[in-house]
């Protein structure tokens, strides 16, 4: 192309002396250049070939939608967290506390309800695929952890909305109370 | 290694040519396979550019003169720090730059969403390769870095010595890797916008990335300001000149879009706002390169003349009409939900906020665009000079400086009057004692007695939220006061390294406030004699002059006396290079937390000098500033750990 045209075979005779050494950095390149464009071609065309593979990649996974509404809720206590702390340091009175955490609280209960829905659904849907054995495995300690109240497996701690089993007594990540809170938790959803 | 750098180039032309065509025809047929070899050729296009790049380094340290860009920007004597450096100071190599830059990010977003984000993947990678495409279109078929001469000179013609300067080897890649940068969050509100996911993923997902880029160019900018301050010899930092406009431009909208992005996180308004912010962002990083580039606006930056300005124009036009079309059909979906709840909450002073950095913005490039508008309306070129920017852009950053400290005063959604006013009554006090004391201690310049009040109780404001915050913590968590404050932080990065940031905002203006102050004196001495300005008192010594390597120097050596306290000598100089009919200044410059001595070595016969001597106030608190606000942006974009109180 541009500026290329210009060298003619005379040109290259004219060179100096250290061009030899030169001419083997080319050379070299050549060859590194010529190995990269085999292996990009292959790297480019593979997946062409391995058609299958990637179709389950395109519809978006319930695990991608509970990945989201987990963020989403997360963000709702990062914000009630933040209130928090504003309310302790006196730039929030206490009453505007109570509503927004409200607020909020309601927001996270929506996302959490949305979750389990998802979540149940997703057990449905993949249940006939597990052998008789797997399932008997999964069955046996989910007796154990449903919830009496509402047969869920799990709770959500109201102080920091990580996820905890729903026989647990004190919430894995903050350490709150679940035991007395989880009532009231139930009390909000319903 | 001519070929192999011009082959790499076209190499990747043709993969990024091929992943934007299969991009389309996978998201067309909805094809995961196709949209996977798409992928997969993305990423062989970093491949290529390295060794594109790799191959233009090796010509230039091994000094290839039948390359006409290393025989136009290096020579035999050059350096090799400066070798490296010619890389990005010509058209082509900085092109080469920006292609090669854009394509490693375009890899890194690839594998940072090898899982997340599926559906707005194969859009983002679509605008991410056809502006990469662009670029390697203008290195192949415009401006090829390889481009060979027909015989070989025996040297180069060296680079610029304006450009020999430290400042060569971080301003340019700086600012660079700041533009590139824009790229991503902009491919990213293009991709939700064409897929209609229009919620606050993008910007989520995108927020380290802008952050980055802001921090790349805040920092660009203040070494191009701090390069021209001891280099072009004028005595100041910042001229209005059309290309640091250019980069000032995109800063400007980059800052407001960094702020107003936290409403549509947290409240899920402004999402119309978002998108435009991130649209014209891009585009003035495109257009800074457009001004230079294509020689329309005369500057100390131009490249010179060339018809790539054109190719810049057209790419520029095309990105702006599909950008906004995209974003007009998609308007019935970007209203939002909620409403402001009362003018006095943080909601409504960040709306100010980007009111006023449009504005700046706005003003910024009417000013640039100036000399065009005039020359096609009147016929006339008429520049507007600093007076102009200076007049809109002081008042402005002005207010911006006091919602800095009045903003974290204000919480979400309201706050009552009667709180507001609490929080105020300390900082105020503070800054009416601030006041006074400035007024005794002389100062009776209105803009900077305005200024340093406004510092003061931003200052008082930023400090009260470490102390109380910490204090907080103290009393909560009951930790001792540093681990208290330490966890503050680390807690909550973006508010407390915000406020890290915005105190190097405070500094960086109480420089600005400094230039009020500014005394310049031209004086002519002999040998033995002395001179005072302010309350130095400078006595010219010696002139020598002498030949090295690269050019004939005159050094004037003069001894500076700090009120009859010897302080040191200054030794301003005058480069002649050979080759070049100008001679280059080289000034001297002491420096005290007050306040630069800076010495011009204006003229120069036998033994009578001439010298130009400015006293330019808390300059150096300017570069301290940008340092705290960059420390601030790292902080900000530290990587969070998951498990916490």
């Amino acid at each position: 192309m541009a500026g290329k045209g210009e060298k003619t075979d005379a040109d290259r005779f004219k060179k100096e002396p250290n061009d030899f050494e030169q001419q083997e950095h080319t050379m070299l390149g050549y060859i590194i250049i010529f190995g990269l464009v085999i292996g990009a071609c292959y790297w480019v065309i593979n997946p062409l070939l391995r058609e299958e593979d990637f179709q389950k990649d395109y519809t978006s996974q319930p695990e991608d939608i509970l990945e989201k509404l987990e963020s989403k809720k997360d963000g709702v206590y990062a914000t009630i967290k933040e209130l928090e702390f504003d309310l302790s340091m006196g730039k929030l009175s206490e009453e505007d506390f109570q509503i927004l955490k409200r607020q909020y609280l309601q927001e996270a209960a929506g996302y959490m309800e949305e979750m389990d829905k998802l979540e149940s659904l997703k057990a449905t849907v993949s249940q006939p695929t597990k052998s008789d054995l797997e399932e008997e495995i999964e069955q046996e300690p989910t007796a154990h952890r449903t919830h009496e109240s509402t047969g869920k497996k799990h709770i959500y701690c109201t102080s920091c909305g990580k996820r905890a089993a729903a026989e647990s007594r004190f919430c894995g990540a903050c350490g709150a109370n679940l035991h007395k809170r989880s009532k009231n938790n139930v009390q909000e959803e319903n | 290694m001519t070929e192999i750098g011009y082959y790499s180039i076209l190499i990747s032309l043709f993969f990024s040519f091929y992943c934007g065509l299969a991009l389309i025809l996978g998201i067309k047929n909805r094809r995961a396979e196709v949209i996977a070899s798409a992928e997969n050729a993305a990423l062989a296009v970093p491949v290529f550019l390295t060794l594109s790049a790799a191959a233009l380094i090796y010509a230039l340290v091994t000094r290839d003169f039948q390359i006409e860009y290393v025989a136009r920007y290096t020579s035999r004597s050059l350096s090799l720090i400066y070798t490296l450096a010619a890389f990005y100071a010509g058209q082509e190599g900085s092109l080469l730059f920006w292609s090669w830059i854009l394509s490693l990010f375009t890899a890194i977003v690839i594998f940072q969403n090898k899982k997340k984000n599926r559906e707005l993947m194969p859009q983002v990678l679509l605008v991410l390769v056809a502006v990469t495409f662009f670029f390697i279109f203008l290195m192949t078929f415009a401006t090829n870095p390889f481009k060979t001469l027909n015989y070989r000179p025996f040297d180069g013609q060296g680079l610029n010595p304006l450009l020999q300067n430290p400042g060569m080897i971080f301003h340019p890649p700086a600012l660079l890797i700041g533009y590139v940068g824009f790229t991503v969050p902009f491919a990213f509100a293009m991709a939700a916008l064409i897929t209609g996911k229009l919620g606050s993923t993008w910007i989520k997902t995108t927020r380290k990335w802008t952050l980055t880029a802001w921090a790349f160019l805040t920092a660009g900018n203040l070494l191009g300001m701090e390069w021209a301050y001891v280099e072009l010899g004028w005595g100041g930092y910042w001229a209005w000149d059309p290309v640091e406009n250019a980069s000032f431009i995109p800063w400007i909208l980059a800052t407001a879009y960094l702020h107003s992005v936290m409403i549509q996180e947290k409240r899920d308004m402004l999402k119309v706002w978002n998108i435009v912010l991130i649209i014209f962002t891009f585009l003035m990083t495109i257009f800074g390169t457009f001004i230079t580039r294509s020689g329309l606006i005369a500057s100390v930056h131009s490249f010179g003349e060339s018809t790539l300005g054109w190719f810049f124009l057209f790419f520029l036009l095309l990105a702006l009409v599909g950008s906004f079309t995209l974003l007009f059909f998609r308007l019935p979906h970007l209203k939002s939900r909620n409403q402001l709840d009362s003018l006095l909450s943080r909601e409504s002073s960040f709306l100010i906020n980007n009111l006023l950095f449009v504005g700046i913005a706005f003003t910024v490039l009417w000013g640039t665009l100036f000399p065009i508008i005039s020359e096609a309306v009147r016929g006339t070129k008429l520049t507007v000079g600093p007076p102009f920017y200076n007049a809109v852009v002081a008042p402005v950053g002005l207010a911006l400086l006091l919602l800095t400290g009045i903003c974290p005063i204000i919480a979400w959604r309201k706050t009552t009057l009667k709180k507001f006013a609490g929080k105020l009554g300390f900082p105020l006090i503070l800054s009416g004692f601030g006041a006074a004391g400035l007024y005794l201690y002389g100062i009776r310049s209105l803009y900077a007695l305005v200024t340093f009040i406004f510092c003061i109780f931003v200052a008082v404001n930023l400090f009260m939220e470490f102390y109380t915050g910490t204090r907080t913590r103290h009393a909560v968590f009951a930790e001792r006061y540093p681990k208290a404050f330490w966890k503050l932080v680390i807690k909550n990065k973006r508010r407390y390294g915000g406020h890290i940031v915005h105190f190097g905002v405070v500094l960086i203006f109480m420089a600005f406030a400094g230039s009020v102050f500014n005394i310049q004196k031209q004086v002519s001495l002999k040998k033995g004699e002395s001179f005072k300005i302010k309350n130095y008192t400078l006595r010219f010594d010696a002139l020598s002059t002498y030949p090295t390597a690269s050019k004939q120097k005159v050094v004037a050596t003069l001894t500076v006396m700090n009120d009859e306290h010897p302080v040191g000598i200054v030794s301003p100089e005058k480069n002649l290079y050979l080759g070049l009919n100008q001679p280059t200044t080289e000034v001297a410059i002491h420096t005290n937390y007050k306040e630069d001595l800076y010495v011009i070595l204006a003229g120069y016969d036998k033994d009578l000098a001439t010298f130009k001597i400015l006293v330019n106030p808390l300059v150096v608190w300017l570069w301290i500033g940008g340092g705290v606000m960059v420390i601030g942006a790292i902080v900000v974009v530290l990587p969070e750990r998951r498990k916490g109180v």
